[in-house]
């Protein structure tokens, strides 16, 4: 180690964007799940640190007027087990429970994993397909993104300045939609191979809102506009939901990997929509 | 930085690195030998503690974010010389074999115990994921937690 981390422990917002203002190459913690090894890998160095624990207002988990708000430092394990989250949008808290281990779901954040933007990440694709908006704060002005518009930008790459905090995820309620979460990793609660995020609504049968996002498989979060287009007023049944699963799969962006080939992946990509689908329809009724 | 650590409910107040991993601090600093690194990754568990009843791996905890939280080791859960029934029920249900990750495996169980006194097979499965023991098999210490649960129903402490 050359010299001593500067460490700094805000006990408010305000502090906590002051400080960032005036250090813009501060690192950011909150759960340090993802940065402790990025840190070990030398990847970033942490010679100053702002350490948002102390924010007191970050970590809250709320419903109103419609919309599920969560503050950035609620952690996996927050939203996996908030009543809250598991009565207005249990597809979020499925999708919490696929994360890593126990341990590391006490640990890590929401707002930590949006700004980390890992493309393998489990919230991505629930954010995309809820319309979910991400709102951060400078020492200057607030900002909101649009999960599905411009947030996740690259590989590992969100929106957020070098000097904005994530305060918040808001994410709009359906009334009475239908949710599927699948995922296909190496092994339970790995990173995701694939994953996808269905949501349905349906009236008389006919489909009167589909979102279906899918991630794992390319640099960001990818949305399956045309698959959701086709099933606008479609009847929902095996065979549309099949029809559907085949255009997911052939409209999704597939990365190449140097141990999973496209054609897999691809192949995978329409198995989960299929099922995702499947559970959303069943989960309508 | 001075940085001071409640561990087991004795005070340490030490002059480090607040970006020091938390688990290099516990065993190679304060003598919490019981914190082992294996990964150092936050894969294996061996370092699993408990920050606040939550269990927590603390190669992936900076020093500065656990100061001043309350911490609890494997050296904490014996009193008067007794040890725990998760101890005792290891023990009794050969749950470890060369004990590396054993101490990680007795945090997760003590905080999933706390939490849900009488788990099932798979919220034993789901608490554990995040440990790795690399000679049981898994399924004795399955019955040494199923054994803990019932010692500690029964009213052990």
């Amino acid at each position: 180690m050359i010299s001593e981390t500067t460490y700094h422990r805000p006990d408010s917002l305000d502090q906590a964007c002051n400080l960032l203002s005036e250090n813009p190459e501060a690192v950011l913690l909150s759960g340090c799940q993802s940065l402790g090894l990025l840190s070990k890998e030398g990847i970033i160095s942490l010679d100053t640190v702002i350490d948002l624990n102390g924010v007191p207002e970050l970590s809250d988990i709320s419903y109103k007027n419609g919309f599920l708000h969560i503050g950035a430092l609620a952690t996996h394990r927050d939203i996996e087990t908030s009543k809250t989250v598991q009565k207005h949008l249990p597809l979020l808290s499925t999708a919490a429970t696929q994360i890593a281990d126990v341990q590391i779901r006490n640990a890590g954040t929401i707002g930590g994993a949006c700004a980390y933007a890992d493309p393998t990440a489990d919230y991505p694709p629930v954010l995309m397909a809820t319309n979910a908006t991400i709102h951060s704060q400078s020492s200057t002005d607030s900002f909101e993104y649009t999960a599905r518009d411009g947030f996740f930008i690259d590989y590992y790459q969100s929106a957020i300045g070098p000097e904005e905090i994530i305060t918040s995820i808001k994410i709009p309620l359906p009334e009475n939609a239908g949710y599927g979460f699948e995922k296909l990793a190496y092994r339970k609660n790995d990173r995701a191979i694939v994953n996808v995020a269905a949501i349905l609504e349906s009236k008389d049968g006919v489909c009167t809102r589909s979102d279906i996002s899918v991630a794992g498989v390319w640099d960001t979060p990818l949305l399956a506009n045309k698959t959701m287009e086709f099933l606008i007023g479609t009847e929902l049944t095996e065979e549309t939901i099949s029809q559907a699963s085949d255009m997911a799969r052939e409209e999704i962006l597939v990365c190449e990997d140097p141990l999973i080939s496209i054609e897999y992946r691809s192949a995978m990509v329409g198995a989960l929509t299929k099922k995702a689908l499947t559970i959303a329809k069943e989960d309508l009724s | 930085m001075i940085l001071n650590f409640k561990v087991n409910n004795t005070n340490h107040e030490t002059n480090i690195d607040p970006s020091t991993p938390l688990a290099d601090v516990l065993h190679d600093v304060l003598g919490y030998k019981s914190v082992k690194q294996s990964c150092s990754t936050g894969i294996c568990g061996a370092c699993t503690i408990r920050i606040n009843g939550e269990a927590r791996k603390s190669c992936l905890h900076m020093a500065g974010q656990a100061a001043d939280s309350d911490i609890s080791t494997v050296e904490g859960l014996s009193q008067n010389g007794s040890l725990s029934p998760i101890q005792e029920a290891f023990i009794d249900n050969f749950s470890f074999q060369c004990g590396f990750c054993t101490p990680g495996f007795i945090m997760s169980t003590a905080a999933l115990l706390d939490e849900n006194s009488s788990p099932s097979d798979e919220e034993i499965r789901d608490s554990l994921h995040g440990n790795i023991c690399r000679c049981t098999g898994y399924l004795a210490i399955l019955d040494g937690v199923k054994d803990a649960a019932k010692r500690m129903n029964k009213g052990g402490n």
